[in-house]
């Protein structure tokens, strides 16, 4: 039994401060346009774009079910693929829309908190994204099951999404020896509310009109990055 | 289960006194890297090295060490102690290992077979449709040499490296054994009547050549044409060497069809492998009572970690085809699975270090297996996948936006069976029938129309040569790539235990995305590429560049100060 000491840490969410969550979710058609042959980019170009609306109709009303649906069409990948193409995409796609000012106000937060990123997105993604900030910490965020190094599609448990974010941030912290109600959270997202209620302190970033209006009635600080 | 008590290679190899033959060439020159850096226990170190045109032995060495970054850390950590280091524990003597008593003054050699404890045969020739008489001399001779030198000697060991690929066309699981009477599809086979047969084939050849007449040796040279006329145009003296030239070429050419077809007819891949199994077998029935141990390494390529990840020379066996991946070339024959035996060098001097101290401490096995199939298996379509991904990241970081980079960026390579329609051997065939039709029409077609064609019809036979030339490549790789399935047992090296952690042979430490991808791809951009593209070689300029003290030395020993050692060809 681990009998060390809770400690607290900073939990950031990566989407819509470091780069725009939007950005992020085109890895999906980015991935549809690189696999290794033409037959397979057109076989699977067909299932992405089949998978789209339902996807999109899933986003607000289970969003689990909508990134289960946006990664079926992974399967068959090796990943290897996923992950040079995870490099590729936050070369040359994602490092442009680096937010400077989130990522100086991050490197301010990790010289007095250990630091731990949480997002929706693979790993794949978040880790390249994150070396090009120049950022080091944990990484809580989704990674797709794999046999031999092929990919079968489907996500590993626990998976990080919707109202599921609080059980695999519970569980991170129970490996990690994290104290969540002696922690801060920081993220631009309405749906992490629940999860605000578990920390000591929370903000968000750049609260729309009804979160921010949620913030206020919560007692949660907002603070306004631009982006 | 009875656990194996561990070893310590500092300890086997204390006080001992090496000889290391092939220590200029990739695997050997890492190896006594490892051995002076690493060990650092033994009493001394001879390296047996050959004189190459005006340059001695001991300048040979001298530029290796200078010039090579395998020991740059080494000159930059402490110069001088790397400098006195040498001058004390290493000696360098000039003669070959393919002439008796490996060319050397009877003091020297008595010396020799009086001193060393433990032998090291690294040397061999791995071009794999060499000159048959080259093959017989350095793979077979040689190592006959050194068991000699052994059987000879009071005490001496043996270690000779050879290749996993003596295995020939066999699939499966290659056990760790010699078979000295079959080939390896079970055909019966005496290494002294092959031996006997291939000095036969080559005298016979010899005679063959040295009685073509001036008009059947122009006949046989390649643009026959146009070294006829070449030829007739030359004064007569000029002629009779010109002549001796052709000979050689044809002899050279003939002899090498000879071994290339008797390998495939006791169905080895290859002149290389049979020339190796053979030595192997020859071991077996010759030498059956002395302590020798055979070393059989896979592909051996760029360093994984030591001195530092990424070191490598020339170009090995995936360089060429790694470099056609970089190029428009398209398909890889390369069978889905199939394991693709890539050993880093540091791992595999790593293993020659644990069958070396197994020898010397009297516990070694005949044949140790240095390969990756085993334990952790990378396949060839991962390493076709992996590279075509690597040149994608190259392309997209190298800032270039023009539209050809941008498209060769996109461009994989994938693996096609050999029989596909999509094989370079299918392509060829297409562009060779179209050549013929053209060259056909071309010589009907008035003059008149033939001179505005020519520039068209240069280019492409200049495609056709060229694709000629990757096909060529191409099929010298697809034993390894495509036809055949291996796992080479690696039993004898991983049930020994060592105690010193970054000597031990663990294969499973290699994480194959980070190897191919940071680490040996980034090594052939900077090594072997440009080589391959005819660039100039990089080398290390030290700041103190070491050299050797001759003063100090005994001075009846031989270090390559005269040019009384006989030459390999002239002992021949």
């Amino acid at each position: 039994m681990n009998t060390s000491p809770l400690q607290p840490a900073a939990f950031i969410r990566i989407e819509d401060l470091l780069v725009r969550d939007a950005w992020m979710k085109n890895f999906q058609s980015f991935v549809w346009l690189n696999r290794q042959t033409l037959p397979e980019n057109i076989f699977y170009g067909m299932q992405t774009l089949l998978s789209m609306p339902f996807s999109s109709f899933y986003q607000k009303r289970n969003p689990v079910k909508s990134q289960k649906i946006r990664y079926a069409n992974f399967h068959g990948m090796t990943q290897d693929r996923l992950s040079v193409l995870g490099q590729s995409f936050a070369e040359t796609k994602l490092k442009k829309h680096l937010q400077k000012d989130a990522i100086d106000w991050i490197k301010n937060i990790s010289s007095t908190h250990q630091v731990i990123f949480f997002s929706d997105q693979l790993c794949e993604v978040i880790e390249p994204i994150l070396g090009l900030a120049n950022l080091s910490g944990h990484i809580i965020s989704n990674h797709i099951q794999h046999s031999q190094g092929l990919l079968n599609g489907a996500l590993q448990n626990p998976i990080v999404g919707g109202e599921q974010t609080v059980s695999a941030i519970g569980q991170f912290s129970r490996a990690h020896n994290i104290a969540l109600h002696e922690s801060l959270i920081f993220s631009a997202r309405k749906q992490d509310a629940q999860l605000f209620t578990l920390f000591k302190e929370a903000t968000a970033i750049n609260p729309d009109g009804d979160f921010a209006a949620l913030c206020r009635q919560m007692n949660w600080q907002a603070k306004e990055i631009y982006i | 289960m009875t656990s194996t008590p561990s070893i310590s290679i500092k300890k086997s190899f204390a006080n001992k006194n090496i000889l290391l033959i092939g220590g200029t060439g990739f695997l050997g020159k890492t190896w006594l890297l490892m051995l002076i850096d690493k060990v650092q226990t033994m009493n001394k170190v001879y390296v047996l090295l050959r004189k190459k045109g005006s340059q001695s032995a001991r300048v040979r060495f001298e530029k290796m060490i200078n010039e090579s970054y395998l020991f740059k850390h080494l000159h930059e950590k402490d110069a001088q102690a790397f400098h006195e280091f040498l001058q004390t524990k290493v000696e360098v003597l000039e003669g070959d290992s393919t002439v008796k008593n490996f060319g050397l003054s009877k003091i020297d050699y008595d010396h020799l077979l009086e001193q060393v404890d433990l032998l090291v045969n690294c040397a061999g020739l791995v071009d794999f449709h060499p000159d048959l008489r080259d093959a017989l001399w350095t793979n077979i001779y040689a190592t006959m040499e050194c068991a000699s030198f052994a059987k000879q000697s009071k005490k001496s060991k043996l270690l000779h490296v050879s290749t996993c690929y003596t295995a020939g066309v066999k699939e499966g699981l290659i056990k760790e054994e010699i078979d000295p009477d079959h080939s390896p599809t079970g055909q019966i086979l005496d290494p002294e009547m092959e031996l006997q047969w291939m000095k036969a084939a080559i005298e016979r050849e010899e005679k063959k050549v040295a009685q073509l007449s001036v008009d059947e040796i122009l006949d046989q040279l390649p643009f026959r044409e146009e070294k006829r006329e070449q030829f007739l145009s030359q004064e007569s003296h000029d002629q009779k060497k010109t002549l001796e030239v052709y000979r050689n070429k044809i002899l050279r050419q003939q002899l090498i069809g000879v071994g290339r077809n008797r390998a495939k007819m006791f169905s080895w891949t290859n002149t290389y492998t049979y020339t190796k199994a053979l030595a192997e077998k020859l071991l077996v029935s010759r030498f059956p009572d002395l302590d020798w141990a055979v070393f059989r390494p896979s592909i051996i390529e760029s360093t994984h970690s030591y001195p530092f990840a990424g070191w490598n020379e020339g170009f090995n066996t995936s360089g060429p085809l790694t470099y056609l991946a970089s190029t428009w070339f398209r398909h890889v024959p390369a069978k889905r699975g199939n394991p693709f035996d890539v050993i880093p060098v540091d791992f595999v001097c790593r293993g020659i270090m644990v069958s070396a101290a197994q020898l010397l401490l009297g516990q070694a096995k005949r044949v140790y297996q240095c390969g990756s199939s085993d334990q952790n298996r990378f396949t060839i379509d991962r390493a076709t996948e992996l590279t075509s991904l690597s040149h994608r990241l190259y392309y997209e970081r190298s800032g270039k936006k023009d539209i050809k980079t941008k498209i060769l960026s996109r461009f994989e390579t994938v693996p096609v069976a050999k029989d596909s329609m999509y094989s370079l051997n299918h392509i060829y065939n297409v562009l060779s029938f179209f050549q013929k039709g053209t060259n056909w029409l071309y010589k009907r077609i008035p003059t008149w129309i033939q001179k505005p064609l020519r520039p068209a019809k240069n280019t492409q036979e200049k495609w056709t040569r060229r694709f000629e030339k990757i096909t060529g490549v191409v099929n010298l790789f697809a034993p390894f790539t495509h036809d055949y399935f291996q796992i080479f047992q690696t039993k004898n090296l991983m049930e020994v235990q060592v105690e010193e952690k970054d000597l031990n042979f663990d294969p499973m430490s290699i994480e194959w995305r980070h190897y191919w991808m940071e680490v040996q791809m980034p090594a052939l951009r900077t090594w072997s590429f440009p080589v391959i593209e005819g660039k100039e070689k990089q080398l290390y300029q030290p700041k103190t560049p070491f050299s050797f003290e001759t003063e100090k030395k005994i001075p009846y020993r031989n270090y390559g100060l005269d040019s009384t050692v006989p030459s390999q060809s002239a002992a021949r």
